[in-house]
C-alpha cells in the first residue's frame, strides 16, 4: 500500500514517518514510535483512554488519522514529567488516589491537562463536564476532580513564582 | 465492640494516606500491560466467533484462509485437544472447549483461530473460513428452556437444568404459621458484564523447549496455570504466568478465557510468540456476564417487626456454559440464610442454560442480585407492618454473638453502625417527616464475605515468605494480583508496618507463578487484603523475630528487649541509640558469617478459622461458615423524579461500609467509590440486550452506557469503623460490598417519592411509565 510522508512533533522530538494512509495516530505512537503509554480500550473515540494533545487540544488518538497529525506537535502521557519532575497533575492524582487499575490514567492526565492549559479555574461541575468522556470502570471519578482541583492550585502557584 | 491489642497500637504505616506504590508508574505512561508488550517475531491473532446463537457446525473449510499471504497458522477444534475447561471442578460443570466442534451455544462462541503477521491480515483471514451452521432455535428465556421440550443446549445432558438447589432451614412451616404477615412478589435481574476498560487478551510464547510464558490479565495465578495446563494437557509446571499490570478486572479475569489456550496452541504451530486482543465488540460479545435471576421471594414478620421466615425460588439464566455459575448460585444462597435474623429459610434454586452470554465472576458474585430482591421487599413489608423501613432492618440486623441459620458468625460486625450513619448523613429522620412531591429517600443494606473456604477444596490459604536484603530491603514474594484495588500497596504497608520500617523499605513481588510460593485463587472474594494480608504479617513477623535474634548479639542486649522504629533497631531502654537495619544485617551477613541464622527468609501461611459449606444442605457444618470474617454496607440515597419524563435523579448518595480498619484512606474511598458508579450503572443503564435471534443488540459504550464523571451525584462515604479481631490490623475486605446496595437503595426512594416498585433491573423512565399507567 502507499505510504504517506508524516512530519510529527512528539514530546518535543521531531520524525519523520513513512504511514499508510488508514493507520491511526495511536498506532503509530504505539507501535512505530514505541510510546505505550497511550491506551488503546475501545477503537471508537468512546472512552477516551487514547486521548492526546494535537497542537495542545485534547483528541482521542484512535480517531485520528495519522496523516491529519502531519507537521503538528503531539503530547501524550510520556512528555509530562520533565527532568525526572512530575507535572503537577500527575502529583497530584498520585496525592489524591486518583488512580486504581491505571489504564485510563494517562488519557485522563492528558485530558485534564487540555483543560487546565485552558481554565486555570474549574468549578467542580466544569471538570465532570469536561472529563465526561474519559470513562474510568474503577470509578475514581470524585477523586480525580479532588485531584484536578489540587493540581489547577499547583499550577496557579508555580505561574505565580 | 471487642478490641484488640493492636488497637492501641500507634501506627508508622496503617491508615496513612501512602501513595500507590505502582502510582508513579501509572500517571507517567511506563506501567506495562500485557498489549504494550512486543516479542521478537509476535504474531497476531484473531478468532472467528459464531453468527448464531444456537447452530450445530457441519463443517469448516480454512483452505482459503490458509493460503492468504501473512497468514502463518489457521486452527480449528482439531488441531486442539479437545478437553474441556471451566472453574468448577465437578466434571458436569466443565463444558467450554477453547474452540467448539460440533455446536457453538452463543452469538460470539469460539469457532476458528488464525495467527499472521499483523492484525488486519488476521481479520482478512477469518473472512476466508468458510463454515457450514446447521441454525436450530434459540433458547433465550430461562423458564421456556427449563420445560421438557425445549430444544436441548448440551446435548449430553438430560434437560437444560444444570442444576437444583432444594433445602430448609429452621422449623420453617411453623415460623410461617406465626407470622402476622407475609409478602410475596417476583424480582428480575439484569445482565451487566464487568467490562474493564483493558481488554482481555494475553501474549503467549510456547518456546520448542516446552517452556510456555504468558502475560495475560487473570486474577488467580496459580488457578490459572492449572487450568491453562489441563487444557492443552500438559503438566502445569510447564506454564509461566509472568507479572504484568493490568487495567482492572471487577471478577471478570477469574477464570481461564478460550484466548488463551488458542493463542498457546497457535504459538506451538507456528514456533512464535503469540500476540491476541479482543475488539471491545468482542469483549461485549463474549464476557463473562453477573448472572439474571428471576426471584420469587416471600418474607414473615410478627408485627413487631421481627422476620420469622425467609421463602426464595431462584432461577439462574446460566447462558450457554456452566462456569461459574452453581458457585455464584450458591453464595446467592448463602445470603439468604445469612442476612438479617431470620429463623426459617426454605430454597429452590435452577442453574439453567440458554443461548446467551455465560455468566461468571463479577463484584458481589451472586449477591447483588438477592440483595436486589431481599432489600426491595424489606419496605414492601415495612409498609405493610406499618413500620419505618429503617427501624425494621434495625430490628433484625445481624450483630457478633449471633449465629444465623446457615451457621455464619460475625468476628465482627458494623451492620448497625452503617444503618445507622448513613440515615444520619441522607437526613432520614427529617425527610420521612416533611414530604416533598417527587422526591424520596431509600435505604438498603446487605451483607458480604472475605475470603471462601471450598472454591479450591477445604482450604483458603495464602503464603507469602520475605527475605531481608543486605541493605535492609524487604523482599516481599506473594503471589496476589494487582489491578487497581490497592493489593500491592496494601501488601507493603502491612509488612512496613510489621517490621517496623518505612513503606519505601518493602519490595513487593506479585503475579509470577514461577518465583513465588504456592497460593491458591488470591484474588477474588474480597479475600486479598484479609487472608494474603494476614500471611504478609505472619512473614514478616517470622522475618522481625530471626533479625531480632540477630541484632540482640550486636546489642548484647535480650531479643525482647529490642525493638525496630522508622527503619531503626534499637534497645526500647536506650532509643537514642539506634542502629539501622543495614548496618545490623551488613554485621551479621558479612563478618565472617559465623551466624548460621543468616539471611534471613521469613515464612508465612495463613488458614482461617472457616469451615465449607455443604451446598445440598445450604449450611456449614458449624460456625462461621465459609469465610472469617463478613463485611457490612448500607446506601442511603435521595432521589427526584421527574413528573413529565420519570427519569430518575440521584440527589444524594450515602455509602457506609464496615470494612474493619481502613489501611489506606484514599484508595479505602477509591473502592467505594467503584462500587458507587458500578452500582449506579446496574440500578439504572447496564444491561446486555438480544434480539430474537439471540444476537447481541449493544456491543459499544455508546449503546451500553457505563457511569462518566458526569453521571456521579454527590456521594459521602462514610467508614463504620469497627475494628475486626482476625483482620490484619484490624482490616476486613471492601471491594465488592460497596456495589451490593445502591440499585435496592435506589429502588425504595424511587417507591418513596412516586409509590411505584419497580421489580426487575435496570430503573428505566419506560419501566415507570408503564407501572403507573397500569395502576
Amino acid at each position: 500500500m502507499v505510504k504517506c510522508p508524516v512530519k510529527l512533533k512528539v514530546n518535543g522530538d521531531e520524525f519523520e514517518l513513512y504511514v499508510e494512509p488508514q493507520r491511526t495516530l495511536l498506532e503509530v505512537l504505539r507501535e512505530d514510535l514505541g510510546l505505550t503509554g497511550t491506551k488503546y480500550s475501545c477503537g471508537a473515540g468512546e472512552c477516551g483512554a487514547c486521548t492526546v494533545l494535537l497542537d495542545g487540544e485534547s483528541v482521542v488518538s484512535c480517531m485520528t488519522l495519522a496523516v491529519e497529525a502531519d507537521g503538528k506537535s503531539v503530547e501524550t502521557i510520556e512528555g509530562m514529567a520533565k527532568g525526572g519532575e512530575l507535572h503537577p497533575i500527575q502529583e497530584a492524582f498520585l496525592e489524591h488516589g486518583a488512580i486504581q487499575c491505571g489504564f485510563c490514567t494517562p488519557g485522563m492526565v492528558m485530558q485534564a491537562k487540555a483543560l487546565l492549559d485552558e481554565n486555570l479555574n474549574p468549578t467542580e461541575e466544569e471538570i465532570k463536564q469536561y472529563m465526561r468522556g474519559n470513562l474510568c470502570r474503577c470509578g475514581t471519578y470524585p477523586r480525580m476532580v479532588k485531584a484536578i482541583i489540587a493540581a489547577a492550585e499547583k499550577m496557579k502557584k508555580s505561574r505565580a513564582r | 465492640m471487642r478490641e484488640m491489642v493492636d488497637d492501641k497500637k500507634d501506627f508508622a504505616v496503617i491508615g496513612k494516606n501512602v501513595w500507590r506504590v505502582d502510582g508513579v508508574r501509572q500517571v507517567t505512561g511506563a506501567a506495562k500491560f500485557y498489549a504494550d508488550l512486543k516479542l521478537p517475531g509476535m504474531l497476531y491473532a484473531k478468532i472467528l466467533r459464531s453468527p448464531h446463537a444456537h447452530a450445530k457446525i457441519k463443517s469448516i473449510d480454512t483452505s482459503e484462509a490458509c493460503k492468504l499471504r501473512g497468514v502463518k497458522a489457521v486452527i480449528t477444534a482439531e488441531d486442539t485437544p479437545k478437553i474441556p475447561f471451566g472453574i468448577m471442578s465437578l466434571p458436569i460443570y466443565v463444558d467450554k472447549l477453547p474452540l467448539e466442534d460440533k455446536k457453538v451455544r452463543f452469538y460470539g462462541d469460539e469457532v476458528a483461530a488464525v495467527a499472521a503477521v499483523n492484525e488486519e491480515i488476521a481479520e482478512s483471514a477469518l473472512d476466508l473460513i468458510r463454515v457450514e451452521y446447521e441454525v436450530l432455535p434459540p433458547v433465550l428465556d430461562p423458564i421456556e428452556a427449563m420445560k421438557p421440550e425445549a430444544p436441548l443446549i448440551h446435548e449430553d445432558k438430560k434437560s437444560n437444568i444444570l442444576k437444583e438447589f432444594h433445602w430448609v432451614l429452621g422449623d420453617f412451616e411453623k415460623q410461617k404459621g406465626e407470622s402476622d404477615v407475609v409478602v410475596e412478589e417476583e424480582y428480575r435481574t439484569s445482565q451487566p458484564l464487568p467490562l474493564p476498560m483493558e481488554t482481555y487478551g494475553c501474549v503467549i510464547n510456547w518456546e520448542t523447549s516446552g517452556k510456555l510464558d504468558v502475560w495475560a490479565g487473570e486474577q488467580m495465578p496459580f488457578w490459572f496455570r492449572t487450568q491453562l495446563a489441563k487444557a492443552l494437557n500438559i503438566p502445569s509446571s510447564m506454564v509461566h504466568l509472568n507479572h504484568i499490570h493490568i487495567g482492572g478486572g471487577f471478577g471478570g479475569k477469574n477464570c481461564l478465557f478460550p484466548t488463551e489456550p488458542v493463542a498457546a496452541i497457535l504459538s506451538k504451530k507456528t514456533g512464535r510468540p503469540i500476540f491476541i486482543a479482543l475488539s471491545k465488540e468482542e469483549q461485549f460479545r463474549v464476557s463473562r456476564t453477573r448472572h439474571p435471576y428471576i426471584i420469587k421471594i416471600a418474607h414473615g414478620a410478627k408485627k413487631d417487626g421481627t422476620l420469622t421466615f425467609r421463602e426464595a425460588k431462584i432461577i439462574m439464566d446460566k447462558g450457554a456454559y456452566a462456569d461459574q455459575g452453581p458457585g455464584v448460585l450458591g453464595d446467592s444462597a448463602w445470603g439468604l440464610g445469612a442476612v438479617y435474623r431470620v429463623p426459617a429459610v426454605k430454597y429452590d434454586g435452577y442453574v439453567v442454560y440458554t443461548n446467551k452470554n455465560y455468566g461468571g465472576g463479577f463484584r458481589g458474585y451472586g449477591l447483588p442480585q438477592v440483595a436486589f430482591a431481599i432489600e426491595s421487599q424489606l419496605d414492601t413489608l415495612a409498609e405493610k407492618l406499618g413500620i419505618d423501613p429503617l427501624k425494621l432492618r434495625l430490628k433484625n440486623a445481624n450483630q457478633v454473638g449471633d449465629v444465623t441459620v446457615n451457621n455464619t458468625s460475625f468476628a465482627s460486625c458494623g451492620f448497625t453502625e452503617c444503618l445507622h450513619k448513613a440515615a444520619a448523613a441522607i437526613g432520614w429522620e427529617e425527610a420521612k417527616k416533611k414530604k416533598t412531591p417527587y422526591h424520596g429517600v431509600g435505604i438498603a443494606s446487605f451483607i458480604d464475605y472475605t475470603g471462601s473456604r471450598g472454591v479450591f477444596g477445604d482450604t483458603d490459604f495464602a503464603s507469602a515468605i520475605v527475605s531481608l536484603s543486605d541493605d535492609g530491603t524487604l523482599n516481599l514474594i506473594c503471589v496476589g494480583i494487582e489491578f487497581g484495588q490497592g493489593y500491592e500497596t496494601v501488601m507493603c504497608m502491612i509488612a512496613a508496618e510489621e517490621m517496623g520500617v518505612p513503606v519505601e523499605s518493602v519490595k513487593i513481588h506479585w503475579g509470577d507463578t514461577d518465583i513465588a510460593p504456592y497460593n491458591i485463587g488470591v484474588t477474588y472474594g474480597d479475600r486479598s487484603t484479609f487472608i494474603q494480608g494476614n500471611a504478609v504479617r505472619m512473614a514478616v513477623a517470622d522475618a522481625k523475630k530471626q533479625f531480632l535474634d540477630v541484632a540482640k548479639e550486636m546489642f548484647e542486649a535480650k531479643a525482647e528487649d529490642l525493638d525496630i522504629k522508622d527503619g531503626k533497631v534499637y534497645v526500647k531502654s536506650s532509643p537514642g541509640e539506634a542502629k539501622t537495619l543495614e548496618e545490623v544485617l551488613a554485621w551479621a551477613y558479612f563478618t565472617g558469617r559465623k551466624n548460621p541464622k543468616t539471611p534471613i527468609i521469613g515464612r508465612g501461611v495463613y488458614d482461617p478459622d472457616s469451615v465449607m459449606r455443604d451446598h445440598e444442605k445450604g449450611m456449614s457444618p458449624k460456625p462461621p461458615s465459609h469465610c472469617p470474617t463478613y463485611p457490612f454496607e448500607a446506601t442511603a440515597v435521595e432521589v427526584e423524579v421527574d413528573p413529565e419524563t420519570y427519569e430518575v435523579k440521584v440527589v444524594n448518595m450515602v455509602q457506609a461500609v464496615d470494612c474493619g480498619r481502613v489501611l489506606n484512606p484514599p484508595m479505602a474511598h477509591g473502592q467505594i467509590d467503584g462500587g458507587t458508579a458500578q452500582g449506579l450503572g446496574y440500578a439504572f443503564t447496564e444491561n446486555l440486550v438480544y434480539d430474537g435471534e439471540g444476537k447481541l443488540f449493544n456491543d459499544s459504550y455508546a449503546n451500553y452506557k457505563i457511569m462518566s464523571s458526569a453521571d456521579i451525584p454527590p456521594t459521602i462515604n462514610i467508614f463504620a469503623d469497627v475494628i475486626d479481631p482476625k483482620g490484619p490490623f484490624g482490616a476486613k475486605g471492601l471491594g465488592e460490598a460497596p456495589l451490593i446496595t445502591p440499585a435496592p437503595a435506589i429502588a425504595n426512594a424511587v417507591y418513596d417519592a412516586i409509590g411505584v416498585r419497580i421489580h426487575d433491573l435496570p430503573i428505566t423512565p419506560e419501566k415507570i411509565f408503564k407501572t403507573l399507567s397500569e395502576k
